[in-house]
């Protein structure tokens, strides 16, 4: 596994790939984690189960997301490799170079490569238009790719250029012992709490939310906000609150931390999320775990996380967003909701050890002698990546390869020590097999 | 996993809470339906666009004339002062009218103020700026001048909606400024450099401004002020210059004129916007 987001950093890639990487584990394989240093933590790290994290060194630029230097990771990549003895290298998230990178130096190795995107790019501006041309260039050779959902794979197929048959879908899960509903019911009178917990972005709907919370508190007198999460909107809703005095009503918690987010979430009775734009959206599969309902917009992949019976739609539309929470508060006050299955329903969609099970099916449809074709061939894959691109990827492809011959020649295979590796734990693997 | 492919099956749902009996990796048929391509795109008519490239023709224009003046007072030392007399003159009627029937809305002390202090400004400056290149190679000057010409006509703000409330063409101001400084300074004395660059901010930073209103006030006189200012820059050419500029710069203008927006339209075949669910929703927020 490699990523540039990981743990301190909380998230939906962090998490996706700590707890696949868990069940991996009980899985019988061997998972180390390569990301780059976050503040002090840098080196090695063991986590639970011997799961090993190489925290490297690198330089940072962007929303944590390493510098695109397209070689320079290539040494101590290729020594974690040898070291561990590893045979698959499986990338996250479309904006970790850090990812792009290992996958590149995987294939001049000749290793098997899969590719994990959890996110949706547009295709209109600048940013999107760069961010798309590298990921053509690493998804040129790559033996699969994973996405969180089916809107995700359509827009990844149609970025990458990729053949959709390469493209597999398995979505993000729960913990859902950890998203438990609270033990004793909470009363279903005037006092309906409605929560929030998002980083308080633009694209996370953001202004959307600031706009509806005086309409809302000002239509039903004895609503209530629950409001979790930091970002540079935070202001704006503090504003709001003040402006229209909302104090009382309107609580802003600030960020919190991902262990917290279950005991705010029993809190309420409605979650509400207002975000534009959503590949997957794990948040609401933890709410209706909680046995929460969900009131969001309808963008990206939300409407395939959940049935209809859990949630209801809203455009991204200031009227329709009211419209449908008001009428979402008046159904809860006639008691027209019954929440009381979500967490048992959720856990039987989702769970973490079904995810690993299929991640490692993709795993075994990986065929050397299929993906190690002559490097012509894969010369040829790249070079179809665009007039000028083309050329470009090509070229660096075979520094690459000379980058590897060079490292091969002064840092000889046999010269490198392999680790010692952590024991395996028998009967977790027997356990899931039995699953199957 | 491998063996299904794009086999037929009604029963796949675009769903993903339920086990359905597919591989992760099935295609289905209503893969990409909902993909919509050029959504936004709306045919352009060529003589629009003719219209649209004539701003760009006039931008051009505009910086050539002041170029042109400066060729006149360096190579063949026309007199400065009858230049700036007679462009100030100019000036001063389209401020007036300007302030008649154009505009309404700000304060005229302030800006007669403020256009006043920029004339001293420059008036006392203007020895400084004639000894700022003095090190520099002329040549030197001549690319500069050429450089920050190009980048005046890729960054100015065409403004091709009329009804734009802001319209501040910072970036360009800036740099037809920078231009008229860069070659005052090969003037040969102080007041030359002065009515030099008084005329260059007539020309090139309150011409653009003065056209923009009356864009927006009646298209007629707009193209008459073209017609004028584009008759001026030929009465030029012909005096300063060779036959072979004056060729050159008519085929400029046929090809920023005809020839560019027949190409721009045979572009647009090739248009290929994407957009689907995966989109960022634009919020609507009516607060």
């Amino acid at each position: 596994m490699v990523t540039d987001f990981f743990y301190p950093q909380p998230g939906g890639v962090e998490f996706h790939v700590y707890h696949l990487s868990q069940k991996l584990i009980d899985l019988g394989h061997s998972v180390i984690i390569i990301t780059h240093d976050y503040g002090n933590r840098s080196g090695i790290r063991n986590l639970t189960n011997g799961l090993k994290v190489y925290y490297v060194p690198f330089f940072t630029f962007y929303r944590s997301s390493t510098f695109p230097t397209v070689f320079s990771a290539f040494p101590v990549l290729r020594t974690i490799f040898i070291r561990e003895q590893i045979d698959i290298v499986h990338g996250h998230g479309s904006l970790s170079s850090l990812g792009h990178e290992a996958i590149l130096h995987g294939r001049t190795m000749g290793m098997k490569t899969v590719f994990t995107d959890h996110s949706l790019f547009g295709f209109a501006d600048i940013g999107s238009i760069l961010g798309n041309k590298v990921l053509k260039f690493a998804l040129s050779d790559v033996g699969h790719i994973i996405c969180v959902s089916h809107t995700c794979k359509e827009n990844t197929v149609l970025r990458g250029s990729l053949n959709p048959l390469n493209v597999s879908v398995i979505p993000n899960a729960v913990i859902s012992k950890d998203f438990t509903p609270r033990e004793t019911k909470l009363p279903i009178d005037d006092n309906i709490t409605i929560v929030v917990i998002s980083r308080l972005f633009p694209n996370k709907g953001a202004d959307l939310l600031t706009a509806i919370i005086p309409r809302i508190c000002a239509a039903v007198p004895k609503v209530k906000f629950l409001i979790a999460g930091d970002g540079p909107k935070f202001l704006d809703l503090e504003q709001m609150r003040e402006k229209h005095f909302l104090q009382e009503r309107v609580e802003l918690m600030g960020g919190v931390k991902h262990e917290e987010v279950r005991n705010i979430m029993i809190k309420g009775h409605i979650y509400l999320h207002p975000s534009l734009t959503e590949a997957f959206g794990t948040v609401i599969v933890e709410a209706v775990s909680c046995g929460l309902f969900v009131v969001t917009t309808k963008v990206g992949g939300i409407p395939e996380v959940l049935p209809n019976h859990m949630m209801s739609f809203a455009e991204p539309d200031e009227d329709s967003l009211v419209s449908v929470t008001l009428n979402t508060i008046n159904k809860f006050q006639n008691g027209l909701i019954n929440t009381s299955t979500f967490h048992k329903e959720v856990a039987s969609m989702y769970s973490w050890e079904d995810i690993a099970l299929r991640t490692e099916n993709v795993y075994n449809s990986l065929d050397l002698n299929k993906l190690n074709q002559p490097l012509f061939k894969r010369f040829q894959k790249y070079y179809c990546c665009g007039l000028i691109a083309g050329k470009l990827f090509v070229l660096i492809v075979v520094v690459d390869i000379f980058i590897s011959i060079f490292l091969d020649y002064w840092y000889p295979k046999e010269d490198i020590d392999l680790v010692t590796k952590w024991p395996k734990n028998p009967k977790s693997k027997k356990r899931l097999r039995s699953l199957k | 996993m491998n063996q299904i492919g794009l086999r037929k099956r009604s029963n796949w749902k675009k769903l993903l809470y339920q086990n359905q009996p597919f591989p992760d990796n099935y295609v289905d048929e209503s893969f990409l339906s909902q993909l919509k391509r050029n959504e936004t795109v709306r045919p352009y008519k060529y003589w629009e666009l003719v219209n649209d490239f004539s701003l760009i023709l006039f931008h051009l224009t505009n910086l050539t004339l002041v170029i042109l003046i400066f060729v006149s007072i360096y190579r063949f030392d026309w007199d400065s002062t009858y230049i700036v007399t007679s462009s100030s003159t100019i000036s001063l009627i389209g401020y007036v009218l300007w302030e008649l029937r154009l505009n309404s809305t700000n304060s005229k002390v302030l800006k007669i103020k403020s256009f006043t202090l920029v004339i001293f400004m420059f008036l006392l400056l203007s020895p400084v700026l004639k000894s700022l290149t003095r090190s520099t190679s002329s040549d030197s000057i001549w690319s500069i001048s050429v450089i920050l010409s190009i980048f005046n006509l890729m960054f100015h703000d065409y403004a091709i909606n009329v009804h734009t409330p802001f319209y501040k063409p910072i970036l360009s101001t800036n740099l037809s400024l920078s231009n008229a400084l860069v070659l005052a300074s090969r003037l040969n004395s102080t007041w030359q450099v002065f009515c030099f660059i008084l005329f260059a901010i007539q020309s090139n930073t309150l011409l653009p401004l003065f056209d923009f209103s009356l864009r927006r006030y009646s298209p007629k006189l707009h193209y008459l002020l073209f017609t004028c200012l584009t008759l001026v820059v030929e009465y030029l050419m012909v005096h300063l210059t060779n036959l072979n500029a004056f060729l050159l710069w008519s085929s400029i203008q046929i090809f920023i004129l005809l020839i560019l927006p027949g190409y721009f339209l045979f572009l647009q075949r090739y248009k290929n916007e994407l957009s689907g669910p995966w989109d960022i929703a634009k919020p609507i927020i009516r607060s």
